[in-house]
């Protein structure tokens, strides 16, 4: 009962302190905003700022040319801009509005006609050799992809064969009765498999979001551990005010005091998270990931071992400046550690073996698994869980016996 | 009965010995005065006796049971008035007192009761909604005060209560003081301020460097030091120092004369002081040097403090 008086005393205090409450719930969310502001992607613009733009100009206007569109629009990241008139495509290429233009001629869908088998195999020595202009196609980057203009010349090729290719083999009678029968076969294979299964929850949505999959969860981390120094700063607070004293001689236990002034903190980290995942949600179009009810865990677990941390550290100072100094250390340096400031798969090996060592480190491994994977691995995510909670509760023990020996002499 | 037993209490830190066997007993209903300056143990002890400070040796007993600390039931006989001003500023005074007499066990209207009793004892009802920031120090330290009385405790240590405060708030918390020992409360109240001490302890410790040098009643503790004879002449040859040596002090004041003080602290009577007044007389006679004044003063805490320590209270 105790504990739950000093949980609301100090909630009542942390609401009263507006520098404290700016930086576990405010700060957190404009800084993740910043970013996305940064990397072009909050709100509405974050499609558009990432899309490749490909002008087209159709001079064909057949079935075979609207195919061909047809299929390069439906390619993840691209956007694609009708254009009637080539001059107009031109000044679009010039002035940024479009990136690369793609013009299909008159003759394309007669060129195609010509093609046979040969010409698809062999492209090196048939028609294809030439490359698009022997179908009277052509393709123009402009300043930001001149340097891989060769690199969009073939993908655009790619993109044109996937939908001619099958055209060309058709025309082989021989070539004809073969693809009937394998599609057959194909068919006759999936339904012996039964249909799909609907139960299955939908997987991650990809698309431009998924960057926030990875850089809301590294922020948030490294945030819940924010709270290292207010929780540290309250124990001196009431030492400085002289009201652990008050405390230590009432009628609560040296656990219970501990207890609830814990319990604040990790109910504050908490809510922190919480308003970090909606935020992403809301402003950025986050996914929470398949199973989004496993984030409650995570998130519950990564604030018990960062309020563990932050009591711990509180037996430790005496000083706000100790306060701020090793708060500070703790908190630039484990997140350095164990891969808030960049994907952790860009870590070495080594790096990534070291900062296991890391709450940190845990809590991230379970988000990855959660938010960017389509069928996370739930065993891999519980043992996260629990490593992340075992990390809180031996930190909590060792807090409470050196809080005993040093506040409680016996 | 007594409430509080202090026997052969030690604390040191590596060589120094903070306080060193100290002994005595508080009885109920009874302010005892415990005074000494800075660094002669005075928190020390009391930090022991709440036992929030572990005791090298002796023993600390309240009602006749040896002191627990961690036993909740005798832990809640005790309230402590810290020297510092132990309060949350953000907090209004009767958030405050509720937050800490819930903390004691206190629940529903038995909260209600004892916050507004303690409000109107320590006179600070019409400002129960307001934080301490809007307070001046007096009543900052009215409300420290009335927070360790909120559970209503058999004993109440009080660690300088009265510093830097507002004559209006000394007199209220002093009123507050005599009121728990008429209702059998065992009060520790240690102070600088000797008038506060002479005004409401009915006895009386003396310490310096950790050791006790006197304790007893306040007449007891006077009455044995009698008076002071001070006798105050233009100056005084070194020469002649020697033959007073024996019954009196020669001081060297500031003002360049020179003071011969006649200062018997344990058994000294009038009679006594009348033969060393007539010894020093005629010493100045025979050295033919006039005589400017002689004043004597009625031995107070302070000069009683001077005579046992060689030093003031505040140095």
């Amino acid at each position: 009962m105790g504990a739950w008086e000093i949980t609301v005393k100090d909630l009542r205090l942390i609401a009263k302190d507006r520098g404290a409450l700016y930086t576990l719930l405010a700060l957190p969310i404009v800084f993740i905003a910043i970013l996305g502001v940064s990397t072009g992607q909050l709100i509405t613009t974050h499609d558009e700022a990432k899309l490749v733009k490909i002008g087209i100009v159709d001079f064909n206007e057949t079935e075979l040319s609207e195919h061909v569109i047809h299929d390069l629009s439906a390619i993840g990241g691209l956007k694609i801009i009708r254009i009637t008139d080539r001059n107009e495509a031109m000044l679009q290429l010039q002035d940024g509005r479009c990136n690369v233009v793609v013009i299909l001629g008159k003759e394309f869908s007669d060129r195609v006609e010509d093609l046979d088998l040969s010409d698809v195999f062999d492209m090196d020595r048939g028609k294809l050799a030439q490359g698009l202009s022997a179908i009277d196609m052509h393709v123009e980057s402009g300043t930001a992809f001149v340097g891989v203009a060769d690199l969009v010349q073939y993908v655009v090729l790619s993109a044109v064969l996937r939908v001619v290719a099958p055209e060309v083999a058709r025309r082989n009678p021989l070539m004809s009765r073969m693809i009937d029968r394998m599609v057959q076969a194909h068919e006759k294979e999936l339904e012996e498999q039964g249909p799909p299964d609907t139960s299955r929850p939908k997987p991650v949505k990809p698309g431009p979001s998924i960057i926030y999959q990875t850089l809301v969860p590294a922020f948030m981390v490294m945030f819940a551990f924010f709270l290292v120094n207010i929780m540290a700063s309250s124990f001196i607070n009431e030492r400085k005010l002289g009201t652990l004293r008050r405390l230590q001689i009432s009628r609560v236990s040296p656990v219970e005091l501990l207890w609830g002034k814990t319990l604040p903190f990790l109910l504050v980290s908490i809510a922190q998270s919480t308003l970090l995942f909606m935020s992403g949600k809301i402003m950025f179009g986050m996914s929470w990931g398949t199973y989004p009810w496993m984030l409650i865990p995570v998130l519950v677990t990564t604030s018990i071992s960062a309020t563990g941390l932050g009591l711990l550290l509180a037996t430790y100072v005496h000083t706000e400046s100790q306060v701020s100094s090793y708060s500070t250390f703790l908190v630039i340096v484990l997140a350095g550690i164990s891969g808030c400031y960049m994907p952790r798969d860009w870590l070495p090996e080594l790096m990534k073996n070291v900062s296991l060592a890391t709450p940190h480190a845990w809590a991230l491994i379970a988000y990855q698994e959660l938010l960017t994977l389509d069928r996370p691995n739930l065993t891999r995510v519980f043992g996260c869980c629990a490593v992340l909670a075992g990390f809180g509760i031996i930190c909590f023990a060792i807090g409470c016996r050196r809080f005993r020996r040093l506040e409680y002499p016996t | 009965m007594n409430c509080l037993e202090v026997s052969g209490l030690k604390k040191t830190y590596g060589d120094v010995t903070v306080v060193d066997d100290l002994s005595f007993h508080v009885a109920e209903g009874e302010v005892f005065g415990l005074i000494g300056p800075n660094g002669a143990g005075k928190s020390t002890t009391m930090m022991m006796i709440v036992g929030l400070l572990k005791a090298d040796g002796g023993t600390i007993k309240f009602d006749g049971q040896i002191y627990n600390p961690q036993n909740h039931e005798m832990r809640s006989r005790l309230g402590i008035v810290p020297q510092e001003i132990a309060i949350y500023p953000e907090l209004t005074a009767i958030q405050n007192l509720r937050f800490f007499g819930r903390l004691n066990g206190l629940r529903g209207q038995r909260l209600k009761q004892r916050v507004d009793a303690v409000l109107d004892l320590t006179g600070l009802t019409r400002n129960a909604d307001h934080t301490p920031s809007t307070f001046s120090g007096g009543m900052s330290r009215r409300l420290n005060f009335g927070i360790a009385l909120l559970h209503e405790p058999r004993f109440v240590v009080l660690d300088e209560p009265t510093v830097g405060i507002d004559p209006q708030s000394r007199t209220n918390l002093l009123d507050c003081v005599q009121q728990l020992s008429q209702q059998g409360v065992g009060v520790l109240y240690a102070s600088h301020y000797m008038e506060e001490v002479e005004a409401i302890c009915h006895r009386v410790a003396i310490i310096d460097h950790g050791k006790l040098l006197r304790q007893g009643t306040l007449d007891e503790l006077l009455d044995r030091s009698g008076m002071e004879l001070r006798v105050t002449v233009a100056s005084f040859p070194a020469e002649l120092i020697p033959k007073l040596s024996s019954i009196a002090e020669v001081i060297s004041e500031p003002d360049g004369k020179s003071s011969i003080v006649i200062r018997d602290t344990l058994s000294s009577t009038t009679a006594k002081h009348s033969g060393k007044l007539r010894v020093v007389l005629d010493v100045l006679e025979n050295a033919g040097i006039p005589l400017l004044s002689v004043k004597s003063q009625e031995m107070s805490l302070e000069t009683l403090f001077l005579s046992l320590t060689g030093r003031t209270l505040r140095d």
